[in-house]
């Protein structure tokens, strides 16, 4: 009898989960606001809005998912329990939370007062959650691929914070060195690839085939694209340290081909799935892994042009038509899975099915307001104009989506009270 | 366990489908009769969630990649 799989007795309380994974589409609709009030000035890719606007995606949006994600999959599938998540949980949300919101309006308005603050708040948050994820995967008992690769991202998280912080410290005591935009290269490539490329591979290997019935990844994946992403991190960090430019257009060009690899690979196992039915987590992964190879062949192509365009239109495709898509797509299956498994294992057995608690209509209108926002915010380079219906777009459909997910935490809350003979015994 | 099962293919499905349905028909079977699952991966999720609600399970693995998963209930 085989006993590997999924285990869902070592998943952390739902509450501790749902408050890191709700925080993202609120950062979302903050995201938006802040894009509507920045507007224009977002177009330049180093002004201090569009500094603001970068953290509040990856710090707000990014990583409030992605840690949730991490907390209840690492446990799950390889008993990698974090500690004691019903208290450091909420630490983590609260420094999070309160970080990027001290960073992103310190950047905005170059405040070194708040970015001051902000640098120990935000700092301890990821810090914090780094540290308890590497406790967690020392104690798994079943290390596979996912997972581990899950390690290798936190490590490379450390290494981006670390730039990071030197960044931050860098603007909260006013003195930009020679070296600062090597250090911003090197931060927004670790944080790129080594932390949030490097996850969302990780969490597809095992999501993708899950939830589509496509085929495995095939086992050399496991091992190549990691080693490559890592390869050329090593290589470009030494390359921008030293100066030593071929190797560096060399790095970047081989993280560019290892992010295509990664979509393509990912793209095939979904175009060739045996159920052609598309729902809207799937549209959003489809829309993420398009951007994602087109980001990639922006990013070898703004190596050989002039000027920022081409590297501000990759970070977009990047940023908010990969990553943030991707992400508010997976929200929409992980959320109403966890209320309705969560309430099961309490025994209610008078429980919407998951589709009512995300209907496929509402959340579709928001991939459809995300495609939106995403296709004129690329031609905004060209016609400006268009940044505010596209924020407004972006701002809408995020909040589409907190009122359908918040919808489903409230009813599991009220459910979760009408039945204390199993109340948490299963899952806490 | 009891002397007959129904028979519940879930293989084509995606996840957690077949979590939903094996919990549904579960609930819809006689206690005299059991639920046959076959299931591409094995089920962990759903063999805890049964076995705390007073159902016996038993799995085998007839090849690689199919799952026979047997659930009957043992106590009211």
């Amino acid at each position: 009898m085989t006993t590997s799989g999924l285990s869902l007795d070592q998943a952390p309380p739902f509450h501790t989960v749902a408050l890191l994974l709700a925080g993202a589409p609120i950062f979302g609709v903050i995201l938006s606001l802040t894009g509507l009030w920045a507007n224009d000035e977002l177009l330049l890719l180093h002004h201090p809005k569009t500094l603001a606007f970068t953290h509040l995606l990856a710090l707000g949006v990014l990583m409030f998912a992605m840690s949730g994600a991490m907390m209840q999959m690492m446990p799950v599938l390889s008993g990698a329990k974090f500690p004691a998540p019903w208290r450091t949980s909420p630490l983590i949300t609260l420094l999070l939370a309160a970080g990027t919101l001290l960073l992103a309006f310190g950047l905005a308005t170059s405040n070194q007062s708040f970015l001051t603050l902000a640098l120990p708040v935000v700092g301890g948050g990821v810090a914090l959650f780094t540290f308890l994820g590497h406790i967690a995967m020392r104690r798994a008992t079943s290390p596979m691929p996912t997972t581990r690769v899950m390690h290798l991202a936190l490590a490379n998280l450390v290494v981006g914070l670390c730039f990071g912080l030197y960044l931050l410290a860098s603007h909260a005591q006013g003195e930009i060195t020679a070296h600062h935009y090597n250090i911003v290269t090197l931060h927004a490539l670790w944080m790129l690839f080594g932390w949030a490329i490097m996850l969302l591979m990780g969490v597809a290997w095992q999501v993708v085939p899950m939830f589509w019935v496509t085929t495995s990844y095939p086992k050399r994946c496991f091992f190549i694209t990691p080693t490559v992403f890592m390869a050329a991190l090593v290589m470009v960090s030494i390359a921008t340290l030293f100066d030593l430019p071929l190797l560096k257009q060399a790095s970047i060009i081989l993280l560019a081909l290892a992010g295509i690899g990664f979509a393509s690979v990912t793209l095939r196992r979904i175009l060739t799935r045996k159920r052609p039915i598309i729902d809207t987590t799937l549209s959003f992964w489809y829309l993420g892994l398009v951007s994602l190879i087109a980001s990639m062949i922006l990013l070898i192509v703004s190596i050989f042009v002039e000027g920022e365009m081409t590297l501000w239109l990759a970070g977009i495709l990047a940023g908010y038509g990969a990553l943030a898509g991707i992400v508010a797509g997976m929200l929409y299956k992980i959320i109403p899975f966890l209320v309705w498994f969560h309430l099961s294992s309490q025994g209610h057995s008078d429980l919407p099915t998951m589709r009512d608690f995300a209907p496929e209509e509402r959340s579709r209108l928001h991939f459809w307001l995300h495609g939106a926002a995403l296709l004129m915010l690329l031609l905004a380079q060209m016609v400006p104009l268009l940044l505010y219906p596209a924020f407004m777009a972006m701002g809408i459909g995020w909040a589409i989506q907190v009122l359908i997910l918040g919808k489903a935490l409230i009813y599991y809350r009220k459910k979760s009270r009408e039945a204390p003979f199993l109340r948490e015994s299963f899952i806490a | 366990m009891p002397d007959s099962f129904v028979v519940l293919d879930v293989r084509e499905l995606p996840a957690p489908e077949p979590l939903q349905k094996a919990l549904l028909t579960l609930q819809e079977l006689p206690e005299t009769t059991g639920l046959l699952l076959i299931h591409r991966k094995l089920p962990q999720p759903l063999i805890e969630l049964v076995t705390k609600q007073g159902y016996a399970t038993e799995v085998e693995e007839p090849e690689e990649g199919l799952y026979h998963i047997r659930i009957w209930r043992v106590s009211p």
